[in-house]
Order: structure tokens, then sequence, then C-alpha cells
């Protein structure tokens, strides 16, 4: 009862408070790909929380395998990078085998989903924030989450930023960050402040 | 086709790899020439008119994230060298299949962060302790493995190597832009009872990125209306 | 030959046009200047001409960068600039609602094309853009205000009744709730807001503060003090309706002003700052679109199942 209590807790943080997105700048070049294919956003989210949660997962076992004070922590971040890597081309074969068609429809985004600094990020908050094993599969849920909410929000937005009044300067990208950065500044009265 | 959209198609594939022998047609000299038109447009790109950051949407965090000082940008600049060149021209050199590549391009990004963190801890160690994850996530910056997938695989050494400088370049411009004027606006609202490091929430690196977006995008408007009025 | 009128947004489907829509705003917001004005001194006016000087100027000046017509009529950037002027302290400096005026402008207002297309409220933009980086200058008020008072967990010293007049601590224009209540009669009276909005919002809000209360008193002194205490009712009246940046569906008003009340007192329980209501209006501005995608998919399923049995 306790864990899942945990669990959720820190999903609503990271939904919230602790929004690694908005809060931290973190894998934003991501949401805005993701919002711009809004028909497989879903997948894109779903596929981004699952790889979120084992590289939550690997970011414990490699923290407990290659501690702070050891010599080998300082390419702990290159031996991360080659396990996301190597679980990125893993569950690449596995969806080709067993899901190929599903897999041939998500080619554009598979990748992405599992190669960004979210993904990356996710050993490190696990180590600065001290959580445990249920904090962070709570906090990789609701970061997939968050990841989720920010695209939908910013393909229903993009759709409306498209409009013949705005000045030719800021149709397109410029508006979009400026949205972003009002949507940030409007987490800002929940969260106040930076997350690192 | 008409003549000027032929020569505009024979130059682009100059820079690609298998491209068309016709469009190396021509003097040494005259081809030369060519590559060097070529390889400054491709800088100039990566600068300002296709800048990863401003109208690619790329490498936002460490601009939204860690942009709030000058020595943060120096540091992630500096980062941004050491990692992207290689990265890229191994990235081309290497033929491996397209489904391996991003994995292949990670690898080969986080083997590079161990250099440029090592020089970067030796040339400014109190920034980069500060930086904190921000460091570690240019293994993941969507600039480097963006044009280490996409660009880098299908283009000529050449245009690789001034396409990563071109794109360290413009990454840095922005940097360094938004990093100073974050500076001037924590200094401003500190000065004026408020808050401290006022520049360093990432509202501030969207909104300031917003506005520089817009600049670059009117300044190409511009650049292709004149062009247009040429012809 | 039949002559094209082009008509610039919001486009309205009922009697009113934009110009007398923002009248009616006007009007009701100018009646809130007298009693603070008379309570804390003649510099309220100052602020209040601050910022709709400043709004006024920002909208011209931008008007000739896009080489565009400035309008008189259209009194869009007036309204702004009176409502940051209400949302801001008796005694705020005068550069608190320029800055909070020409961020109002320039960041949320022009970059989006102008009157009509802003996908957030501007003003209370503007004012959470000042209160993001001078808190203690928007929150400096001569008198304790109930709601930082609410915030600590501890009980204000003022009786309810006693924060309807417009004497307790708090903004400009936030305090006086009788003439608040009558401003929202006139403006749902003349269409200009929506009452659906209004009213779920201060039934979800005051719902949650039933239930969950902050402080220990019993749920209905809970209620009144949620209710008048910051700038909740303000909010549900002047912010929150804003008819460009709400839902466009009577389902999805209805939703949105349920959400918006539930959300601005998590935010007053949880949140950074003492009163949320721009932060939250922020929040539900760009939830706004997906309450209307979600409203009209749900509404087409039921059509096509209707149209099936058929």
């Amino acid at each position: 009862m306790e864990m899942a209590a945990q669990l959720f807790f820190y999903a609503i943080l990271a939904l919230t408070a602790q929004n690694l997105i908005f809060c931290g700048g973190v894998g934003f070049s991501r949401v805005l790909r993701a919002a711009r294919r809004p028909k497989i956003l879903l997948w894109y989210a779903g596929l981004l929380s699952a790889f979120t949660l084992l590289s939550a997962w690997m970011g414990i076992a490699l923290n407990q395998l290659v501690p702070g004070m050891s010599p080998a922590a300082f390419y702990r971040p290159a031996i991360f990078a080659v396990c996301v890597g190597v679980v990125y081309l893993l569950a690449a074969l596995l969806f080709h085998r067993l899901f190929s068609a599903r897999y041939r429809r998500l080619e554009p985004v598979f990748s992405s989903s599992a190669i960004n600094c979210i993904v990356l990020a996710m050993p490190f908050i696990q180590r600065v924030f001290r959580m445990t094993g249920w904090q962070i599969t709570g906090y990789a849920v609701g970061t997939g989450a968050a990841f989720f909410l920010a695209a939908l929000i910013l393909s229903h937005a993009m759709e409306r930023l498209k409009n013949p009044d705005m000045p030719k300067a800021f149709q397109g990208l410029p508006s979009v960050f400026l949205y972003v950065g009002i949507l940030s500044m409007a987490l800002f009265g929940l969260a106040g402040g930076r997350l690192f | 086709m008409s003549g000027s959209k032929k020569k505009a198609k024979a130059q682009s594939q100059l820079m690609e790899k298998g491209g068309r022998r016709s469009s190396a047609r021509g003097s040494k000299k005259t081809l030369q020439k060519r590559l060097m038109k070529e390889s400054a447009g491709i800088f100039l790109n990566g600068l300002v008119f296709r800048n990863p950051v401003a109208i690619g949407a790329l490498g936002l965090f460490p601009v939204v994230g860690a942009g709030y000082t000058m020595q943060n940008a120096a540091v992630l600049s500096l980062m941004m060298l050491v990692m992207m060149l290689p990265v890229c021209l191994l990235s081309g050199w290497v033929k491996i299949p397209v489904w391996i590549r991003p994995a292949a391009a990670l690898a080969l990004s986080g083997g590079m962060y161990l250099p440029a963190a090592a020089l970067a801890k030796w040339l400014m160690p109190q920034a980069f302790s500060a930086l904190g994850i921000y460091t570690v996530l240019m293994i993941g910056n969507s600039i480097i493995l963006s044009r280490a997938n996409d660009y880098a695989p299908s283009h000529i050494t050449l245009a690789v190597l001034m396409d990563s400088l071109g794109c360290t370049a413009g990454f840095s411009a922005v940097i360094f832009l938004v990093a100073a004027l974050r500076q001037i606006w924590s200094n401003v609202v500190a000065e004026t009872g408020g808050i401290y490091h006022a520049g360093a929430y990432p509202l501030v690196g969207f909104l300031l990125l917003g506005m520089i977006a817009a600049l670059i995008q009117h300044a190409n408007a511009k650049r292709a209306a004149a062009e247009r009025r040429a012809k | 030959m039949q002559q094209l009128m082009i008509q610039k947004p919001p486009f309205l489907r009922s009697g009113q046009t934009v110009s007398t829509m923002m009248k009616d705003m006007l009007l009701t917001l100018v009646l809130l200047l007298p009693l603070p004005a008379v309570h804390y001194g003649t510099h309220v006016l100052w602020v209040a001409a601050a910022a709709v000087a400043a709004c006024f100027v920002s909208e011209t000046a931008a008007c000739m960068i896009a080489k565009r017509q400035v309008d008189i009529s259209e009194l869009s950037s007036v309204v702004t600039g009176l409502t940051i002027a209400m949302l801001m302290p008796p005694s705020a400096p005068l550069w608190l609602p320029i800055v909070a005026g020409a961020f109002a402008v320039f960041a949320v207002r022009v970059p989006f094309g102008f009157t009509g297309n802003n996908p957030f409220h501007p003003a209370a933009a503007g004012v959470a853009f000042v209160t993001v980086f001078w808190p203690q200058r928007v929150f400096a008020f001569s008198e304790t205000s109930a709601a930082s008072v609410l915030k600590e967990g501890l009980k204000p010293n003022q009786i309810p009744s006693e924060m309807l007049w417009g004497t307790e601590g708090g903004a400009i224009g936030t305090t006086a709730v009788l003439v608040i209540a009558a401003c929202a009669v006139y403006l749902i009276v003349k269409k200009t807001v929506s009452w659906r909005i209004t009213v779920c919002f201060v039934a979800a809000a005051g719902l949650t503060a039933l239930l969950f209360p902050r402080i220990m008193v019993t749920p209905l002194t809970s209620l009144k003090y949620e209710l008048l205490s910051g700038s909740l009712l303000f909010c549900s009246v002047f912010l929150i309706t804003d008819p460009v940046t709400s839902p466009r569906t009577h389902v999805g008003k209805a939703l949105y002003g349920a959400l918006a009340g539930v959300l601005i007192m998590l935010m007053r329980r949880y949140g950074a700052f003492e009163q949320a209501a721009c932060f939250a209006v922020l929040l539900m501005n760009a939830v706004s679109p997906v309450i209307d995608s979600f409203v009209i998919a749900v509404t087409a399923r039921r059509e096509a199942r209707r149209n099936e049995r058929q």
C-alpha cells in the first residue's frame, strides 16, 4: 500500500512540481516532434514511457554497480549511453519480429522515443533526488504522462496558432516557443522554480 | 526544369555521396571553387539561416535549461565542438544499416563525451560541476544525434565537416546570446527588488528563443524577397 | 454588387459585437475603482492609468512595427490594462503594471495575431509574469491579506462578512466582493460573459473548499473564507470567462469552469504563491482547445450511435 502511494505521489510530482519538461527544460525537442504527429501520439508517448521506465531501472542497477566515489564513476554516462543503445536495438528487433505492421508504422518515431534526453536523465535524477525503486518508477510513469499531456496540448495549440493575422516573423516555430514559455510560466505557479 | 533550378540541384548534389557525375563537371579549379562556395553556404546555414536551435528546434535543453550564464554557455559550446565533429565524421565514414544508426550515434556520442567532459572540467572546473546533469545530457543532444543520423551518412566529408562546424557555431551563437540576455535580466530583476537568478528559469529561455527565432525568420524572409527581386 | 465584409476575431454568433463586449467589461472594471481609491488613496488611480497607458502605447507601437492600422475603437488593450491594474497591490510602484502591460501586449497579444487570436489571457499572463519575478512587490499589501494567512494554514482575523466591503488587504479590484458580484450579474445579463463558466468555477471551488478545508474550521466557514479571499471571485468574472481563450461549446465551458475551480484550489494549497488565479487561468487556457476537441468527439460519437440505431 505504501509502495503504491509512493508510486502515485512521485507520478504526480513528475507531472507537476518536478516536471522534467517544463521545469527542467529537458526533452522538449521530442515533445515538439510528437505534437506534429497527433495520430501516433499515444503510441509515441507509450513507447517513451516504457523506455523511460527501463532506463530508470537500468539507472538503479548502474548506480549500484558503479558507485559515485569509484574511479569508474566518470565513465558512467558513456556506459549508460551504450546500455540505452543496446536496449533500443533489442526493442527494435523484438517489435519488428512480433508486431511488424505496427513497427513499420512507428518506425519514424521508434528510435527517438528510445534515445532522448528524458531517457538519459533518469539515472541522474534517481541519484540526485535519492529515489527508491518505487519512487523512480512512479516518476518515470509520471514523466511519460507529462510528455503525453505536453504533446497533446501543443498539438492542439499548433492548430490554433495557424492563423493569417499572425505577423509573418512569428508564424510557425517562434510562436510555439512563446507559447511554451508562457505555459512554463503557468506551471511555475505550481512548481515555483527550476528542477536542477 | 529551368536552367537555374538545374544548376542549384547540381550544386546540392555535389555535396551528396554518390551524387551525379554531371554535377562534378568542369575544371579542377572550377570544381574547387564550387566546393568552397557550397561549403560556405552549408556553414552559414548552420550558423544563421537554418540555425539548428532557433529554426530546427533541436538541442533546446542546454539553451533553455542551462544557458543562463556565460560560463555555462562556454562549457556547453566547448563540449558541443569536441563531441559533434568526431561523432558526425565517424557516422559519415562508417557504413551501417539505417535502423542501427541511432544506437551507433548514441554510443559514439557517449564515447566522445568522455574527452569533452575531461577537457571542460580541466578548463572550467567550477562551471562544469555547477552544470550537473546538463553536461551528461549533451550525449543525447538532438543536434548531434540528428546530424549524425540523417545528414552525415549521405554527404561527403567536407559537407559533414562544414555542417558540424556551422551547427556548432549556430548553437554557440544562440546559447551565448541567450545567456547574455538572461544574465542582464537577472541583474535587472535583482536590482529592482525581485528574485535572484531570475534569468535561470526555463521560461525566460523559451521566451527569448521565441524572439530570436522570429528575428531570424524575419531576416530569412527579407533575404528570400531580395533574391526574388534580383531574379 | 454584394459587398463582402471581413470581420476580425473573436467571431460571435450572439447579437454582441466585440466593441459592445469591451465597453461592458470596461464599465464594470471602472466601477471597481472608486472603493479602493477611497480606501487607499489616489495612487490606485495612477496605477490604473499606468497600466492602461502601457498597454495602449505598446499596442500602438506594435501596430506601427507590424504596419497595421491602429484601431482606437477596439478597446481590448484598455480592458487588458485595467484588468492588470485590478490585480496589482494598491501601493504598487508604477513600473510594475507598466512591465505587466508591456509583456501582455508584446509577448501574448501581438505575436499571436492581436485581438481575438491570443491563446492565453493577456492580463493574466502579464500579472503572472510580474508575480514570478517580483513576488514581494505583487503581494505587498498594507494589511495582511486573508489569502496569505490561509496559505500558512491559519484562520484569518477578519470574519467573512467583513470581507465583503473591499477594506481587507488584497489587490486593488479583488476585495470589493459585493461590487464584483454586481458586475457579474450585469455581465451575465448582457451575455458578455458565459454564466456556465462562472457558475461552474465558483461551484467547483466552493465544493473543494467544503470537502477539503485548508484550516481547522467548519466546512461552511472554510467555504466563505476561500471564496471571499484572494482573487478567486474576480477571476471567475473577469479572467476565466474571456471568450477568446475559453472553450466554444456549452458543455466545454461548464467542464472548463469546473476544472479551473478545482485547479485554483489545488494551486492555493500546493502552489508557490498565495494567489494563484492568474496561473490557473493560463493553465486552463492551454487545456481549453483539448476540452473542445474532447466534447466535440464525444458528441459526434453519440450522434453516430443515434443515427445507427435509427
